[in-house]
């Protein structure tokens, strides 16, 4: 087992740099004033966006063991806070912790 | 000076972004100690396999038995937005006082923390200091990930389960946040609203790869329907 976990960690390793030097060599001739600069910051904000919406509605983990209501009523919480408190991102993450602590227990 | 953009970087990241991923981490450490990895395995997931969900997909599929092909390619598709990061990135701190080796090093740290508070700022930074500013930004973020993970593994007997049930929403919580501060023009109003709206659907038909397409869809939708602007 112990072995395994070495090992595991070495190819997960691997695996993930892979994904980032792979985007350093495809970047080399990428103009930030071009469409295909654009492109790629479209992508990357609506990947970014879907990992945010998975992990509310299909999270994995300890999280699971949270209702969907109460997830999704914290996020509406915390997006009222946000512009409530003219974008205090602090007062308002810290308000929503409270407030899923309370809804959940 | 460009040092002092190493320490602009490190500042801006100090604070709600090393907290937000800290907690998250912390929780990872905990889970890591529960699942019978020791210290030191810990200590080396987070410094060389640095990209949470990654990690965790490598954890679930060591205890559910999963071969080794299998954890380098769950892996692998995992982590697979870090290209599409990386690659918007890299061009808006290339220059050319930097050796082109550097940017293997610098690559290792972006993830989504560092990405979605990058992007709110560095049009503000010339040109010259990007790269240090983005290593101070980033690099923080990933040291700071390495401790709190080792600090999970070491106090996860003291913190209660349900209070890491709590910690581990502050994370995504705090990435919509930085996600909504981001916001600035109405083609990404709309990738925001395509994404929410079709990332459930491709999720119940292709799973994790849902997640991936949908962004892929929202994105290249909206850059279509906008090009000509």
């Amino acid at each position: 087992m112990n072995e395994n976990i070495y090992i595991a960690i070495l190819l997960a390793s691997i695996a993930t740099y892979l994904c980032r030097a792979s985007g350093v060599i495809f970047s080399k001739k990428i103009n930030i004033h071009s469409g295909f600069f654009k492109w790629i910051e479209y992508i990357s904000m609506g990947i970014i966006i879907s990992v945010i919406t998975k992990i509310i509605f299909f999270p994995e983990g300890i999280l699971i063991q949270t209702s969907l209501s109460s997830r999704l009523t914290t996020i509406l919480f915390l997006i009222t806070i946000y512009y409530l408190s003219k974008k205090n991102i602090l007062l308002s993450l810290i308000s929503s912790t409270i407030f899923f602590s309370l809804i959940n227990y | 000076m460009n040092t002092n953009y190493y320490i602009k970087g490190f500042s801006d990241a100090c604070g709600v972004p090393i907290i937000g991923l800290g907690l998250s981490m912390f929780t990872f450490g905990a889970y890591l100690n529960s699942s019978n990895f020791n210290l030191f395995q810990s200590f080396l997931s987070t410094f060389f396999a640095f990209a949470l969900p990654g990690q965790f997909v490598m954890v679930e599929t060591v205890l559910s038995g999963g071969n080794l092909l299998n954890i380098f390619f769950a892996v692998l598709f995992t982590n697979a937005r870090l290209f599409p990061m990386t690659m918007h990135i890299m061009p808006t701190v290339k220059n050319k006082k930097i050796q082109p080796w550097k940017y293997f090093i610098l690559c290792h740290f972006i993830a989504v923390t560092a990405w979605i508070n990058y992007i709110s700022i560095y049009k503000k930074i010339n040109f010259s200091s990007r790269y240090q500013y983005f290593f101070g930004l980033a690099g923080s973020l990933w040291i700071s990930s390495v401790i709190f993970t080792m600090l999970g593994f070491i106090f996860s007997s003291i913190v209660s389960y349900k209070l890491l049930i709590i910690l581990v929403f502050f994370n995504p919580m705090y990435f919509l946040i930085m996600t909504l501060k981001n916001l600035v023009t109405k083609q990404l109003v709309i990738i925001f609203i395509l994404s929410i709206i079709l990332t459930p659907l491709l999720y119940f038909l292709i799973n994790d790869w849902g997640v991936m397409i949908a962004g892929l869809i929202s994105g290249t939708l909206v850059f279509f329907i906008f090009r000509k602007n």
